[in-house]
């Protein structure tokens, strides 16, 4: 019985993310194929702002987008995930990926399609109707599709496969302890995004002394907006003491913490950002929240209520340990008024 | 980095602070150029005042661990990696002790007089 259903994990998890965005595609192609002497030429094949056509091209433009976008995309969200799924993780954020997947597709299926249906006949892609209506069915679809695809897979209760949990340090009694760590994105990552914000910075000055004065304004606005968000969301420094673990952003927000009387359980596993977060940085999926700043190793705190706190940090197993006596402290020895 | 103190131990706190960093450098896990956390933060998760740990961080700062600039976070030095070399030996004289009954309480206290003694 529990065998059937993990394979009907899997197999559900192919049926909505593989199959059903090859046939989806499959036939979109299909139809615009069977179309193309009916089509002006060029075709539209880019809409502006307001709705009309403002970029042209070949039907093998159409088919590329709808193929990339309808069966490139799920097939690399699927590349990613499978392997996980296949060595046993389970959680409904593997769900929503197969769901988003599917939700694409269809959203590439029906607008392609349509934007090719409604140039059937005419002499000149100029006059191409709005593009409005296509969106609308095109979202329309992806939402139906999604959520079709959520409820065609079996809920999953949260497995993280790999995960292992540390033995509770040993504190003696009396014994106080703080753990602490700054988690911040890879080397090379950090230096790109400070030689963009450098770049910012020396354009600004080379603009603001050339007399470009609303030029240098912008490109200051745009160097404090990358650098408010990089503090925001690269580094994080992490703390675990007797209150529990927390986790503050270099900036101040985001700050998230989870109390010690909340602590059901801590681990540590390696962790793929775009497979189980669906990408790096501060991620809220269902049943988890990531603070993922990079793949490897994370601490892994479990709430009462089975959701999850997942942060990427180096010595996370110290963490979990040290998370572990708290948490266990306060369960057996309820708080003494001072 | 892991920082344990023990109210009951005969160690001062700030002792036990900068003993905790330093046996972290030794481990590798706090690396040279690793910042160390701030000292109001560190004495607010501990419970502890904060020249306690203060005086800690300027421990390490006078053995040439840290580097501390007025208004700046501690930032350890490359001294720090030449204690991670130390380890390799200290492992082994723990386990020549251990071979011979001793127990790393006995150990430590049998270094440390002997330095002691030996030092001018």
């Amino acid at each position: 019985m529990f065998e059937e259903t993990q394979t009907s994990v899997v197999r559900r998890f192919i049926l909505v993310a593989l199959v059903a965005p090859a046939v989806l595609t499959g036939a979109a192609i299909a139809l615009q194929l069977s179309w193309r002497n009916d089509l002006p030429d060029p075709i539209a094949t880019h809409w502006g702002p307001g709705g009309v056509a403002d970029g042209f091209g070949g039907l093998a433009t159409l088919l590329i987008v709808s193929t990339v976008l309808g069966l490139g995309l799920p097939g690399l969200i699927a590349a990613t995930t499978l392997p996980l799924l296949a060595r046993g993780a389970r959680g409904a954020n593997f769900r929503l990926m197969a769901s988003v997947a599917v939700g694409l597709s269809a959203l590439s299926a029906v607008l392609n399609t349509w934007t090719v249906d409604m140039q059937r006949g005419l002499s000149d892609a100029q006059n191409s109707p709005s593009v409005f209506p296509a969106l609308v069915a095109g979202y329309g679809a992806a939402a139906v599709a999604g959520a079709a695809g959520w409820f065609f897979q079996p809920r999953q209760r949260a497995v993280v496969p790999g995960v292992s949990h540390p033995e509770a340090l040993n504190l003696a009694k009396d014994e106080r302890a703080v753990w602490m760590r700054t988690a911040t994105i890879r080397r090379p990552f950090r230096i790109l995004l400070l030689a963009i914000i450098a770049a910012l910075g020396a354009a600004s000055t080379a603009l603001w002394i050339v007399g470009q004065e609303t030029a240098s304004w912008i490109y200051l606005f745009a160097l404090a907006v990358l650098g408010l968000s990089m503090a925001a969301t690269t580094t994080f420094h992490v703390t675990v003491d007797s209150t529990g673990v927390r986790a503050v952003s270099a900036l101040g927000v985001p700050r998230v913490s989870v109390a010690i009387e909340d602590v059901a359980e801590a681990g540590v596993a390696n962790v793929n950002g775009f497979a189980e977060f669906g990408g790096w940085g501060f991620r809220q999926r269902p049943g988890a929240l990531g603070i993922i700043l990079r793949n490897g190793e994370s601490l892994q705190v479990t709430r009462r209520n089975g959701k999850r706190l997942v942060i990427t940090v180096d010595d996370p197993a110290t963490a979990a340990a040290l998370l572990t006596t708290f948490a266990s402290r306060t369960r057996t020895m309820p708080p003494v008024a001072p | 980095m892991l920082i344990r103190i023990d109210a009951s131990s005969d160690i001062s706190i700030f002792e036990q602070v900068a003993a905790s960093i330093r046996s972290d450098m030794a481990a590798g896990r706090v690396r040279p150029d690793d910042k160390l956390p701030s000292a109001r933060e560190v004495a607010a998760s501990l419970g502890v005042n904060l020249h306690t740990v203060l005086r800690a961080y300027q421990v390490l700062r006078d053995e040439g661990l840290v580097d501390m600039r007025r208004g700046r976070a501690a930032v350890v030095t490359s001294a720090a990696g030449d204690l991670t070399e130390l380890m390799g030996d200290i492992r082994d004289l723990g386990a020549r002790a251990a071979a011979l009954g001793m127990t790393p309480d006995a150990l430590a206290s049998l270094v440390r007089d002997t330095l002691r003694t030996s030092q001018p």
